[in-house]
């Protein structure tokens, strides 16, 4: 089975993707914080982290760094309400970039292509 | 009286006058008191020539000193009388001519006051100097500075053109007795057709910095030339040549206030007088009679053309406030849509996304499942307004690559294909391929356009209908046309087309087309409508090289 991270600070969007992604066989590991979301990759080894970016963007970004220091080859989806930076950081640094949406479709079908490489 | 007093003339020529005169002295010798009763009307002639009156005062003088001092005194007397006489005449002849002069001026300046019209000012003192007993010229020229361009150029000539015009135009004149007012009022009253001489005229320019032309000579020197015959071999430029008369002509500045407006060229050419230095004053008092009305109607024009400036910058000053505050708009817009991604879009999120977990666990048809089908569907809505709002106020960072147009709209219209074909609608596909529409555009942006347009087209066709796309080339743009046969846009909707928010659609965010619009104009293009009701409607992008 595998391991999702899942950075989110909205409390109701973290419940809903822990439950659809549970739904779909994942076991889901969570966090609210920047700080956290670092210590728990390094703990958890997870397989796949989804991140939120959030307005503080530097935030997200930084942990984004982080994560990707510690391991190169981790997965990172980037989950923002926002497009704007969509063309300014994901093709660099993030593996992939998604809009926040009700529909859940677009993310699971991402999950699945990174889990596969 | 002993008839040797008979054999001497019985008239007398007085100097000044044609006509013969009967000689007073003798008839009153003759005892003919009557036809001369008063002393005063007893003129001295030609006296001291006279010989009756030789022998009447020899033998008045006598032989006695003093008879022939009186006889000396009496002559002297009668000569200086001559003198005054002659003198009082030619004041006389001045006096009327001056008088004349005066005449004209006003007759001229009344008629200058009649007009705005700058042609027909230069007109009226042309007529002035051509017509008119005080200078009669054959034909009068008049030249204008361009104080924008620093040159003298040519404005208006007015004469015969040969000597046979000349002599019928001169000869109607005495028959129709036609007065001078005559001929100021039909220069005000009619409108002139360029005649020849103008025309000519018009052809010279010369340049304020040409110092060794004549004319500009007179125009910096602020002096008038009268130049004649001899004069003419040296003169330059010679172009003068083939416009004035080889005998001489004359140039008065026009001058208002000490700056020249003008000049003034008169020539004899028909005629051939001599133009006299008598003239040169008084035709300088007519020009500067002349410039006060001629700088007059120049400022007038002047005023007029401010004026119009003034309204320009005046609307292109509205217009950019317009645009200033537009921009203001956008910035608040700008500002909006940070909150409203964050804001709105999270809740969304877990409100779409609960709806969906909810409805999958109910089965279809069972209580409350339809209420979660509404939920989703108007929380999908509002996602789709909250990313054009988003799209909306985008910053624009174009990505500019090199794009095949044609491609690209074939591209479009592929992933297009099922849902035109879903909706009954026809494509016709008229693309230019005899050179490649290859421009410098952010191709996910003009895709957006084309996805913007031809939904709209879409969408204005429910019943099927025939969409047309095109692509063409117009000088140093590529365009490409959207034309559907469907319902149309109302005159009073074309206007708000662009206007953000406005949408005659249950389900539109009214953000589609001004998006569109915004994304060609970051492309440096635009856009054209054509629309007619139930007819069909027709967008043009031009996009630039």
């Amino acid at each position: 089975m595998y391991k999702i991270l899942l950075v989110e600070d909205e409390p109701n969007l973290l419940e809903l993707y822990k439950e659809e992604l549970q739904d779909e066989g994942y076991e889901v590991l969570t966090t609210m914080e920047g700080e956290d979301a670092v210590l728990k990759t390094k703990k958890e080894l997870p397989d796949l982290v989804i991140l939120d970016i959030k307005i503080k963007k530097l935030q997200g970004l930084e942990v984004l760094k982080k994560i990707k220091e510690f391991n190169k080859d981790l997965p990172v989806i980037l989950n923002s309400a926002y497009e704007t930076f969509k063309s300014d950081f994901s093709s660099w640094i993030a593996d992939a970039y998604l809009i926040k949406s009700s529909n859940l479709a677009e993310l699971k079908e991402k999950i699945r292509e990174l889990l596969v490489v | 009286m002993s008839s040797d007093f008979f054999d001497s003339p019985l008239y007398c020529f007085t100097p000044g006058k044609e006509e013969q005169e009967n000689c007073w002295l003798q008839l009153l010798a003759l005892g003919e008191k009557a036809e001369f009763p008063f002393p005063s009307d007893r003129k001295l002639g030609n006296c001291l020539e006279c010989s009756f009156f030789q022998k009447l005062s020899s033998r008045f003088a006598g032989r006695r000193n003093a008879d022939r001092i009186a006889e000396e005194s009496l002559k002297a007397l009668i000569g200086q009388v001559r003198t005054c006489d002659s003198q009082v005449e030619k004041i006389n002849t001045d006096l009327e001519k001056k008088l004349e002069e005066l005449s004209l001026l006003k007759k001229v300046s009344d008629a200058l006051l009649k007009s705005k019209d700058l042609d027909k000012i230069l007109r009226i003192i042309l007529t002035g100097v051509t017509a008119g007993e005080t200078f009669g010229f054959n034909r009068g020229f008049i030249f204008l500075v361009n104080q924008k361009t620093r040159s003298l150029e040519g404005r208006m000539g007015l004469g015969p053109k040969d000597e046979e015009e000349a002599f019928k135009i001169w000869s109607r004149i005495k028959k129709e007795k036609v007065t001078f007012e005559q001929m100021l009022e039909k220069v005000l009253l009619s409108e002139e057709e360029e005649n020849e001489l103008t025309l000519k005229v018009k052809e010279l320019s010369f340049s304020l910095e040409e110092k060794e032309n004549i004319l500009v000579k007179a125009i910096l020197e602020k002096k008038s030339f009268n130049l004649k015959e001899e004069n003419l071999l040296s003169l330059k430029p010679k172009e003068l040549l083939n416009l004035f008369s080889p005998k001489g002509f004359m140039l008065v500045p026009v001058l208002s206030e000490n700056k020249p407006l003008g000049l003034l060229a008169v020539d004899n050419l028909f005629t051939q007088n001599k133009i006299l230095e008598e003239d040169r004053v008084a035709l300088e008092t007519f020009a500067n009679q002349a410039a006060s009305q001629i700088e007059n109607i120049l400022l007038q024009q002047e005023l007029k053309q401010k004026l119009k400036e003034l309204e320009h910058t005046t609307k292109l000053l509205r217009e950019n406030q317009n645009y200033l505050l537009q921009a203001e708009r956008w910035v608040d817009i700008g500002k909006l849509a940070t909150t409203v991604a964050h804001e709105i879009k999270t809740p969304l999120v877990a409100i779409g996304g609960y709806a969906r977990r909810a409805l999958k666990r109910s089965e279809q048809g069972k209580p409350g499942s339809h209420e979660l089908e509404v939920i989703l569907k108007e929380t999908e809505r509002l996602e789709s307004i909250t990313s054009e709002i988003l799209d909306y106020s985008k910053t624009t960072k174009l990505n500019y690559e090199k794009i095949d147009l044609n491609q690209l709209i074939k591209d479009a219209l592929e992933v297009l294909k099922d849902k035109l074909k879903y909706n009954g609608i026809k494509l016709k596909i008229r693309l230019l391929t005899e050179a490649p529409l290859i421009l410098e555009l952010d191709p996910k942006r003009i895709e957006q356009v084309l996805f913007n347009l031809i939904e709209n087209a879409i969408e204005a066709m429910p019943q099927g209908g025939l969409l047309t796309v095109k692509t063409k080339r117009k000088e140093n743009f590529a365009l490409f046309e959207i034309e559907d046969t469907g319902c149309g846009i109302s005159q009073e909707n074309l206007e708000k087309l662009y206007v953000p928010f406005f949408t005659t659609k249950p389900k539109g965010s009214g953000l589609g087309l001004p998006v569109s619009k915004k994304i060609i104009a970051d492309h440096s293009g635009y856009i054209e409508v054509k629309s007619e009701v139930d007819k069909g409607t027709k967008f043009t992008v031009y996009l630039p090289f």
